[in-house]
């Protein structure tokens, strides 16, 4: 049995599709439902459905073999975890945004303040990109908030179609990376449990068709 | 958050007492010496190795001394510093080490390591063979099934890095994504190096080298250079002489392991047991090290995380507290007597508990069914008597 943790939401529903057209599972899910274990005895698989930042911890101390998860995620988080296969799904990039049309006087801005949800990924740029010493804020969400009201001068987001942006008056100054999709490995399942590699070579072969 | 504080309660010690026993008895019996390093390093030493995750303090004299956060370099300067002419000099050890920061799952403040260390003189896959081959017996010895030793040489990776011309800046980042099999970020990062299609394919399937003895036969499409080819034949031939006694189950290969590129010199190895997500044995070849410390000596060594082998027999089998089956109990006067008969038993197991006050016989009774004995010894006047619980009752 190889148990695969899922980031509740669209992400979840479009790998289960993925799954489904590599034949590696039979089972339905829907967004509606609230149970947080499924199982698809036949092709003896087992999903989680957790937060999107808890997958790489359910994968790092192993009590999931795989899990999926944007690299946004991953790279925030830092954990020792295989990155296998990137899905080519939830695609969308992290991005350095603030109001519209002010992008040269915030960046040039001495003392700046970033809110994100990815605190990591922040300093990460600011300090070994532009050599910047930053205030960063922490938030959970919404965190198109933080300029219009004042708490910050700029975010570090996730963007997919930038809409939610356009809507609060904000606007991108700058694509830090590229996101998509990525199918972990916890390191001792990889290595024991020879399940995890068909499914490897089955979503690869699915995802380069 | 891992805990700030590391304390074993009986049922935990007795087991770790258990692992260092039984480690430290297999250690002995392939002629490897207990030696007890001192908990203390100089920073200025150790940083560069792997020590910059470690707890300092300022020394009187205005240094700064670090705890221990593993126990090879120390080892190493010990053999390094040893004057004898016996190689291959073997070493084990059973003993806290400390970090200052809790990196992965897994990881403690202050943790038990069991380990060997292997110095020579010239380098033999021999000796690469007896360390591995201790690595399965260890971690059969402590009562692991399902698990293998997953070996990689860092050799394949280097020759490669230098084959296709990588400044070694670029080599450290590009191992760190290999050892993570991030193939995405392989591409990504040589592609903003400008490095050719034809190179960036082979660190991709690089990642994707791990398992059996078929891998070693497509390791060998990757390498045309010297450095490579000699790892793929050393690390084969380990493989093959490891089947051959019988650990087929037990060895599992990865060209795609690297760790640190500039500790490693050879094979590196790493033990997973499939209930625990994380690494429970580390090792590998280091022949560099004890150069530092002013001696050529070639060395290999592994170590266990005792506390994660804990963490998993507590979890996955029965351990059951120590139960005492009887008694000593005496009555007001007798002390010295009891002490006496205490003295006398065999109490190497710990079955006899020794009731520090005295007690008078109908207390006796009451204190033995309480703590669920089956028998009691009873000194009063009349000398030394026991009781049967059952008989009593």
């Amino acid at each position: 049995m190889i148990t695969l943790a899922l980031p509740k939401g669209r992400l979840a529903l479009q790998t289960v599709e993925l799954l489904k057209r590599a034949s590696l599972v039979d089972i339905d899910i829907s967004e509606e439902s609230r149970k947080l274990i499924m199982e698809d005895t036949q092709n003896s698989l087992r999903f989680l459905m957790v937060k999107p930042f808890d997958v790489p911890t359910y994968v790092e101390y192993g009590v999931a073999d795989i899990g999926v998860v944007g690299k946004d995620v991953l790279l925030e988080m830092n954990k020792k975890v295989y990155e296998l296969l990137d899905l080519k799904i939830g695609k969308c990039f992290v991005a350095l945004a603030g109001p519209k049309g002010m992008s040269k006087a915030l960046l040039g801005k001495p003392d700046k303040t970033i809110a994100t949800k990815f605190p990591n990924i922040a300093k990460e740029y600011f300090e070994n990109v532009r050599g910047e010493d930053v205030k960063i804020i922490k938030l959970n969400g919404s965190v198109e908030l933080a300029p219009i009201l004042g708490l910050s001068d700029m975010i570090v987001d996730i963007v997919e179609s930038g809409r939610t942006l356009k809507e609060n008056g904000l606007e991108v100054y700058e694509k830090l990376y590229d996101i998509s999709a990525r199918l972990i490995a916890n390191r001792a399942s990889l290595k024991l449990k020879t399940q995890i590699e068909d499914i490897i070579n089955r979503l690869e072969r699915m995802i380069e068709e | 958050m891992s805990k700030k504080f590391v304390d074993y309660y009986p049922l935990v010690s007795d087991t770790l007492e258990e692992v260092r026993e039984r480690t430290i008895f297999l250690f002995k019996k392939f002629g490897y010496k207990l030696v007890e390093p001192s908990t203390f390093e100089d920073y200025e030493k150790s940083k560069n190795l792997n020590g910059s995750n470690t707890i300092k303090f300022m020394d009187s004299d205005g240094t700064v001394i670090a705890l221990r956060n593993e126990f090879t370099p120390k080892v190493a300067e010990i053999a390094a510093k040893l004057q004898t002419n016996v190689y291959p000099l073997k070493y084990c050890y059973f003993g806290r080490a400390y970090q200052f920061i809790q990196q992965e799952a897994g990881d403690l403040r202050e943790f038990f390591q069991a380990g060997i260390e292997n110095f020579h003189t010239s380098d033999s896959f021999y000796i690469d063979l007896e360390v591995l081959a201790l690595a399965v017996e260890s971690l059969l010895e402590l009562g692991v099934n399902n698990f293998t030793i997953d070996v990689g040489e860092v050799n394949f990776f280097k020759g490669i890095a230098k084959d296709c011309e990588i400044d070694e800046a670029s080599s450290e980042v590009l191992c760190k994504l290999v050892d993570k099999k991030d193939y995405i970020g392989i591409e990504n990062f040589l592609i903003r190096k400008g490095i050719s299609q034809k190179v960036i394919d082979i660190f991709r399937n690089l990642t994707r080298l791990y398992g059996r003895e078929d891998k070693i036969k497509e390791a060998k499409k990757f390498a045309n250079n010297e450095m490579s080819k000699l790892a793929i034949e050393r690390l084969s031939e380990i493989y093959n002489n490891m089947v051959k006694l019988g650990y087929q189950n037990y060895i599992t290969i990865d060209f795609g392991m690297v760790k640190h590129l500039n500790y490693y010199t050879g094979i590196i190895f790493s033990g997973y047991i499939q209930e625990l997500g994380y690494p429970v044995l580390n090792g590998g070849r280091y022949d560099n090290l004890c150069e530092i410390f002013g001696a050529k000596l070639y060395a290999i060594g592994f170590a266990i995380g005792v506390d994660r082998i804990l963490e998993w027999k507590l979890k996955n089998t029965q351990i059951r507290e120590r139960q005492y089956d009887s008694l000593v109990l005496y009555k007001e006067g007798h002390f010295e007597m009891a002490l006496k008969l205490l003295l006398k038993t065999d109490n190497e197991k710990q079955k006899i508990y020794f009731y520090t006050v005295p007690a008078k016989i109908e207390e006796a009774f009451l204190i033995s069914k309480a703590m669920k004995v089956g028998k009691f010894m009873y000194i009063d006047e009349e000398g030394v008597k026991t009781f049967v619980l059952e008989d009593l009752e």
